[in-house]
């Protein structure tokens, strides 16, 4: 291999007046490298702050800032000389950053993007003082990791994984508590209330947060990998802990007439169990401590007598001046690729960090603004449901029943807020325990030849046919639109069918016309218009039909107050 | 066999292996000694420098741990026969109170713990269905009574019943419920309901013989029904068995009113009843008094008319007393009630009698459009009185001042159409498009009621005849023999016009006879 080890003893002036030289450009390299790729970081940055479950990140720059300043290794400046060996490496990365990050500016993919920039990170850290200098920085290389979601929507299906354990554990508890209930899905039911197991009381927060906790502790407390992993692993259980606790306390409660699902009493509990998790991370990391030692042995790793014997063979390898050369040419090619993620970028950046706003509601409804009867529907009853933020059916419902000649029973709700996106009203149903015969979406082309008339036509529909045991049929159509009154709809389970969609989705390539999503819409949050009719017997073409004239009926009444009390008129 | 000296050395080396196997179990013995006295004197604590408050630090932990196995364990401990059924007593108790919404849920989470009976399955859609969840107790309950096969007698009598109590029962519907019926009979043949219930249904579909079987069976378990099965009886003829269900039926019913006067339905059945044993007076005398009591309920006044017209209909002679007393009879029919079907023929009957009672009769009619009273039967009358006088005019106003008074009224379609194809111009497209759709609108059952209906064929059929549909003429007219107007002249005659156009010259002829 062609390396650049400079003998001890060489005392050629000029080699080491290049050497210096090229030294000093390589802080050119770190600084060339993010600007490669700051447009789309940016990007992935403001997208990942919509998800509530990311909104944790604010704190990592601060976290980062600790273990700098207080926490990270000396080693790598001993004796004040950076080691420069293997070049070969670093040159590798950097190019296949550059390759890579050419592929997210061609596709304009920020998650793919930011995967690139931490791998780019190596060489840039490693550019500024070598391997040692790698090595101190390696923990705060692994920190910077938590923004990078995990692939394919697999924080999503952990995230329906844990609102399904959670709910079973629950039950199990509560029957052991003796409180009677019934759990499906993620759903308790007590004679008293229904409770929702939504996102925040499944955990996913408080998992996420309490991870990136236990890393922080874990590089702060310089625990081996062994230490960090077993630390991790109980982090998991204490986040199951913690929100087995919070159901069986809701539940507990509403058996002795208090109401802990919602309002400041649900927020405090969540605080006091946060904190009671936090406690236990700690008292966590204090027990493995004891079990483990101060020191655990890594199977297969080297010893500090290895380490030590390496480093005294030989003084550190200086880089010459060709290979900076080289890395420098290279890093170069990222801030033109920098410059063309400026030009081919969408015209705005997504919102920034968006929360669960209070101040935003729906107009207030009443049981006539829907029609007395349409199609031998007769409306039957109105009622509003209020439940905890980030709840997946809204943190507010209004909701219209109605009833055909023929046993159907038809709910129309409108659900508001949800911001993580366009929502799809199918894995609230799948959740709790409606098995899908079909799902899909109704455009107007689909919808003009039934007969059915009106606006409502223009904008698509998603429809699900679904059945439960001891339910009977279900017939469930659903959309969503924004304050403006675009409106979409994303059928997840289509969307997941279709590999090369998914891969879209991730890449975070959004609002693509597709068979699992279609429709013009803009910025969250958005607002959920549903209509689930239940019947014993299968819906005949005249039902279904029937019943989307009704969901497109309602849909655009709603949708044009809503648009109207937030002074906004879709283009 | 061994010689000496391998038999040394085979001692030797057996010595030689005891004596490691010796040291090597006695050092393993040492080795778990010293680890014992190791971790229970904490010497790997104090060796590998672990610190005690640690421990303690992590003891929160460790004690969630421990209560998170003993959680674990007492579960584990607990049956699932034991949990369902604390859950299904729940349930019962629930329903008890009449707290259908709990008792679901419980019954609900029984049947997630296993498979529930189906007669507890029965009772969670019962109290889902109470509970206002329809959807979900039709679903439980479609599964417990399938239609092929019987599986749950409860379930099908259940379904059975919201198929016969539906507001409009389509044939199906009825179909489905007799085969309900029959599954449940199949399961448990000595059930008087099922037993009453298809005795009701055949009875109301007019299946008379299958209903008389039915209801000999109910009838002890049942005897509100026993006026239905006089009916029936009387139907097939057999006048001496129906007069004695009668009789039993209006003694059963006079205890009745007896021990609950308060119950209106008792004395509603009891008129019926007395009607039917042509005790006329006594039946108009109740129903009289349940229209003092009760002056918006319309099916009172119905009944009472329907009296006053088979009072009038068992009348016999031809007398000017007894055209009076029909005259009077028929004219409190149309005070009280005057959509009664019957009261159109009796009016007409008397009014063709030309006498100072049909005199009396017009003179009452006009009298009535000009009190406001009955003023659609009234024209719809005179109007159709242009058909025995010939009074061309005054039928057309009449008539068509009776489409606008009555317009579902298919008697007054047939005979506003009829006046149309009888009277110059001739509009046959015209009398079509009133008489068509009316026929349309008639299910089996309307003609099964209302035998007279069948009028509206045989003018539909004149209409054909007059477009020069013969084909479907000849249809619609057949249709009318064959339901009752066997013998009118005019059918025949239009019979004989239609074959004749159609070259059967043979079958036209012997129409032509019978219509002279």
């Amino acid at each position: 291999m062609n390396t650049t080890h400079l003998e001890p003893g060489d005392s050629v002036a000029d080699d080491n007046a290049k050497e210096r030289q090229s030294l000093k450009g390589m802080k050119w390299v770190p600084i060339a490298i993010l600007v490669g790729f700051a447009p789309l970081m940016l990007w992935h940055l403001a997208q990942l702050s919509q998800k509530s479950h990311y909104q944790f990140l604010v704190f990592l720059p601060i976290c980062a800032y600790l273990l700098v300043k207080s926490k990270l290794p000396e080693e790598g400046n001993e004796g004040g000389e950076a080691n420069y060996s293997q070049p070969i490496y670093a040159l590798i990365i950097l190019v296949i950053c550059v390759l890579g990050l050419g592929l997210a500016t061609f596709m304009w993919s920020p998650w793919l993007a930011t995967v690139f920039a931490l791998i780019a990170g190596l060489p840039a850290i490693w550019a500024l003082g070598g391997w040692g200098f790698l090595h101190r920085w390696l923990p705060l290389w692994i920190l910077s990791w938590a923004i990078i979601p995990p692939p394919f929507g697999l924080d999503e299906d952990l995230i329906l994984w844990l609102r399904r354990v959670a709910t079973q554990m629950t039950s199990a508890v509560l029957d052991q508590f003796g409180i009677l209930h019934l759990s499906y899905g993620n759903v308790i039911e007590l004679p008293e209330k229904k409770l929702f197991v939504a996102d925040a009381c499944s955990g996913i927060h408080s998992l996420y947060v309490l991870m990136a906790a236990a890393l922080f502790l874990a590089l702060w407390n310089r625990r081996n990998l062994i230490h960090g992993t077993l630390l991790i692993v109980t982090t998991f259980g204490i986040v199951l802990l913690e929100n087995v606790g919070r159901l069986t306390a809701v539940a507990v409660g509403l058996k002795n007439q208090i109401d802990l699902s919602e309002g400041t009493s649900h927020s405090l509990l969540g605080f006091v169990l946060f904190a009671v998790s936090l406690g236990l991370l700690l008292s966590g990391d204090q027990l493995l401590r004891f079990a483990l030692g101060p020191e655990p042995r890594i199977p297969f790793a080297k010893t500090k007598e290895d380490q030590s014997a390496k480093r005294s063979q030989g003084k550190p390898a200086r880089l010459s001046s060709g290979w900076a050369t080289s890395l420098m040419c290279v890093a170069f090619v990222f801030p033109i690729l920098g410059a063309a993620q400026l030009v081919t970028r969408p015209k705005d950046l997504p919102p920034v960090a968006l929360t669960f706003d209070d101040s935003i509601k729906l107009p207030e409804f009443d049981l006539s603004t829907a029609p007395e009867a349409i199609n031998a529907l007769e409306r039957k009853e109105f009622k509003t449901i209020q439940r905890v933020p980030g709840d997946p059916f809204g943190r507010e419902s209004q909701q219209w029943t109605f009833q055909h000649d023929s046993g159907i029973e038809v709910l129309v709700s409108v659900d508001f807020p949800y911001y993580d996106g366009v929502h799809d009203a199918c894995l609230c149903y799948s959740q709790i325990g409606w098995v899908f015969d079909d799902q899909f979406i109704q455009r107007y082309e689909d919808m003009s030849p039934l007969g059915l008339v009106g606006p409502g036509t223009n904008a698509p529909v998603g429809t699900a046919k679904m059945h439960k045991e001891l339910e009977g049929h279900g017939l469930l159509y659903s959309s969503c639109s924004d304050l403006n009154g675009g409106i979409g709809v994303i059928l997840k389970e289509l969307v997941k069918r279709n590999v090369s969609e998914r891969f879209s989705e991730r890449l975070g390539r959004d609002g693509i016309e597709s068979d699992g999503s279609a429709g013009t819409y803009g910025e969250p949050p958005f607002v959920q218009y549903q209509l689930l009719a239940k019947s014993a017997d299968e819906f005949t073409e005249q039902e279904e039909t029937a019943l989307l004239q009704l969901y497109l009926d309602m849909r655009e009444i709603l949708r044009l107050r809503i648009v109207e009390s937030f002074g906004n008129e879709s283009e | 066999m061994l010689n000496r000296h391998t038999r040394k050395q085979w001692k030797v080396r057996t010595a030689r292996l005891a004596t490691i196997v010796r040291r090597r179990v006695g050092r393993a013995a040492g080795g778990i000694f010293k680890f014992m006295w190791a971790l229970l004197s904490f010497t790997w604590v104090r060796k590998s420098n672990r610190q005690w408050r640690s421990l303690l630090a992590g003891l929160p932990l460790l004690l969630a741990v421990v209560g998170v196995f003993y959680l674990a364990i007492a579960i584990g401990f607990k049956t699932d026969d034991d949990l369902r059924s604390r859950y299904l007593s729940a349930a019962e108790v629930s329903t008890a109170k009449g707290q259908h919404k709990v008792a679901t849920l419980m019954f609900e989470r029984a049947t997630a713990i296993r498979k529930l009976s189906d007669r507890h399955l029965f009772l969670l859609a019962m109290s889902a269905h109470k509970s206002g969840q329809i959807a979900k107790g039709s679903a439980i309950v479609q599964m417990l009574a399938p239609l092929d096969y019987p599986r749950h007698a409860q379930s099908h009598f259940w379904r059975a019943a919201q198929l016969t109590e539906k507001a409009k029962r389509t044939p199906k519907d009825v179909e489905s419920a007799e085969k309900h019926l029959k599954h449940v009979l199949a399961l448990d043949p000595s059930n008087h309901n099922a037993h009453a219930a298809l005795a009701t249904l055949y009875y109301e579909t007019g299946q008379h013989e299958l209903a008389v079987t039915k209801f000999q069976h109910a009838v002890n378990e049942h005897p509100e029904l026993l006026l239905s099965f006089a009916k029936s009886l009387a139907f097939l003829g057999r006048s001496n068995e129906a007069k004695l269900q009668g009789e039993r039926s209006l003694h059963w019913l006079d205890k009745k009113t007896r021990s609950e006067p308060q119950n209106t339905d008792w004395w509603y059945r009891a008129a019926d009843a007395c009607m039917f044993m042509t005790e006329f007076a006594k039946a108009s005398e109740i129903l009289e008094r349940l229209i003092q009591k009760n002056p918006d309920e319309r099916k009172y006044a119905a009944a009472l008319a329907t009296v006053y017209v088979g009072w009038e209909q068992s009348l016999q002679g031809s007398s000017m007393d007894v055209d009076q007393k029909r005259l009077e009879l028929l004219s409190r029919a149309t005070e009280v009630f005057p959509d009664n079907i019957g009261l159109f023929s009796g009016l007409m009957k008397l009014l063709g009698s030309r006498n100072d009672v049909s005199d009396q009769l017009e003179a009452f009619l006009n009298q009535n459009i000009a009190d406001g009273k009955a003023m659609g039967l009234s024209h719809l009358i005179l109007g159709s009185k242009g058909f025995i006088n010939q009074s061309e005019e005054s039928s057309a106003v009449h008539l068509e001042r009776a489409m606008e008074l009555m317009p579902n009224a298919p008697i007054v379609a047939n005979n506003m159409a009829w006046h149309l194809l009888q009277n110059e111009p001739i509009q046959p497209e015209v009398a079509f498009d009133i008489v068509n759709p009316v026929i349309e609108r008639l299910s089996p059952k309307d003609l099964a009621k209302t035998p007279e209906l069948v009028a509206l064929w045989d003018t539909r059929g004149v209409a054909w005849l007059k477009l020069g549909k013969y084909r479907e003429a000849v249809s619609d007219l057949e249709y009318a023999v064959e339901n009752g107007l066997n013998g009118t002249p005019s059918t025949h005659a239009g019979l004989a016009e239609a074959y004749q156009q159609l070259g059967l010259v043979d079958l036209a002829k012997e129409h032509r006879k019978r219509s002279e």
